[in-house]
């Protein structure tokens, strides 16, 4: 298992790998409890900052996603995130299906789209 | 003319063969760690290597015939023995370096690309067996606690060598150096190579996104069985260090005597079975590299940003920005480490400090 760094990608390196892992967490790849790599393990393979690799665990560690330990490492908490409103939930998805309606897509298209996405994230995460 | 000379002669042809074989890079179009177009590398490349391979080949002849005339005329083998390797290493990597220079402004610099990083936590006890430190730490202990014993029973004049029947070369006057100058180079060898393992585990995988599980997967078993030759290295020097330092003590006690014999055949096989592995090891990374072309289609795979830090035609590699200390080598197999990182001066300073000890004990 193994996450993907995009140096092109306009998302900053430490969302990137926040990002990657949360998506490992929701479509079930990475269980409850699964231990994750020290920081400096996965800093020097991407070649990044060790602090770069500590934003990302410990935004996800703010979401309650993954619980850091002294000595221990970074382990899976829990598969869903905590302390996000119904407005704040909403905003990505708007930004997501604006650049899909915007992209000149019509609606039973983007509406495959979305569950098709779903579909993928779901299937896994049972 | 010696058996010094041509010992040597054959270590010279392997330094040769290896300078030789350094800039080939794999069967891929890059060389000196220089990635090159396709083209250039067929036309321009090929002869700048030619001219490498002619240069080294001309330097070694000279230097050996050199080595040969003063060795078998003035009947000065210690030339021979110390001026040509001392000689023929700085020429060759001078010439590695002068011919690098020549292939660097053909490089082709490559667009940022996806990387990848593995999600398993590479821990040392994933990679330790019980059963092998308990034997290691039994064996580094029985030597020094048998010298200890036998301490003040040894006589004035200890051996300190050993030729390849077991019978005693080389003696020293009875010292607390003398006597435990072998078990301490097995005490300190034992935690350089665990300190270099430990270190490799930290090791920085570059993966590429394309093809991630075939690299993750190679390169994973790659270093697992880095790691495995490293504990295997560690009983064996155990076996030939501990043997040896032993053998001060049961060459020189009359009843332990017959002992020794046997100590000294363990200690030669161990030194044997040592360049056995080391041989095999270096035929493990190449066919691992050979697989890694089949299934990934490629080898060589630096990010830019890394590849602008390897200096020396790619024999060392500094970067300050990079928080990895141990990394994949980018000419010739295994790893080496970040000279940017200052725990890299660290290994240094312990590595430097086996052949000095490794030495120490000849000494009268």
């Amino acid at each position: 298992m193994y996450i993907v760094v995009d140096e092109r990608d306009g998302r900053p390196i430490y969302r990137q790998v926040a990002d990657e892992i949360r998506g490992l967490i929701a479509r079930g790849e990475l269980r409850e409890g699964a231990g994750l790599p020290p920081v400096r393990q996965v800093a020097a393979d991407l070649g990044v900052n060790l602090n770069t690799v500590a934003a990302a665990y410990r935004e996800l560690q703010r979401e309650g996603l993954i619980s850091v330990r002294h000595g221990a490492g970074a382990t899976v908490a829990s598969r869903t995130a905590r302390g996000k409103s119904d407005g704040e939930l909403r905003k990505p998805l708007r930004a997501a299906l604006t650049a899909l309606v915007l992209a000149g897509l019509p609606r039973a298209e983007i509406m495959t789209l979305v569950s098709d996405e779903l579909r993928g994230l779901l299937k896994r995460g049972k | 003319m010696s058996s010094t000379f041509v010992t040597l002669f054959v270590v010279d042809l392997a330094l040769l063969a290896c300078f030789i074989c350094m800039p080939v890079m794999r069967g891929e179009d890059a060389f000196f760690g220089v990635r090159v177009d396709s083209e250039t590398y067929r036309g321009e490349g090929r002869r700048i290597l030619r001219r490498y391979w002619f240069w080294l080949v001309m330097t070694f002849l000279q230097v050996e015939a050199v080595g040969f005339v003063v060795s078998y005329f003035k009947g000065r083998a210690e030339f021979a023995s110390v001026a040509s390797p001392l000689l023929l290493l700085p020429l060759a990597a001078l010439l590695y370096v002068i011919f690098y220079r020549q292939v660097k402004p053909l490089e082709r610099v490559e667009e940022g690309q996806r990387f990848a990083s593995s999600l398993k936590a590479r821990r040392l006890k994933d990679y330790t067996s019980l059963a092998l430190e308990v034997l290691v730490v039994l064996m580094t202990i029985v030597p020094v606690v048998l010298l200890v014993h036998y301490y003040p029973q040894l006589p004035e004049r200890i051996p300190v060598h050993w030729n390849w029947r077991g019978e005693p070369d080389a003696w020293a006057r009875k010292s607390y150096y003398s006597v435990f100058s072998l078990a301490a180079t097995l005490v300190y060898l034992q935690g350089l190579i665990l300190f270099i393992k430990h270190g490799l585990l930290g090791v920085k995988m570059t993966l590429p996104a394309e093809h991630t599980e075939e690299y993750l997967r190679l390169k994973e078993e790659a270093l697992g069985f880095t790691l495995r030759f490293m504990d295997w290295m560690r009983l064996l020097v155990c076996v030939m260090l501990g043997g040896l330092a032993a053998n001060v003590a049961l060459t020189s006690v009359e009843h332990l005597r017959p002992l020794s014999k046997v100590v000294a055949v363990a200690a030669e096989v161990a030194g044997l079975m040592m360049i056995a592995s080391a041989l095999y090891m270096a035929y493990h990374f190449y066919a691992t590299d050979r697989r890694l072309k089949t299934e990934a289609g490629r080898v060589y795979v630096q990010r830019q940003r890394d590849a602008e830090h390897w200096y020396l035609g790619g024999l060392v590699y500094f970067n300050r920005e990079d928080p990895a200390l141990w990394v994949e080598k980018l000419v010739g197999w295994g790893y080496t480490f970040n000279l940017g990182n200052k725990w890299g001066y660290l290994y240094l300073a312990v590595i430097l400090g086996v052949p000095l000890l490794l030495f120490l004990p000849l000494e009268k």
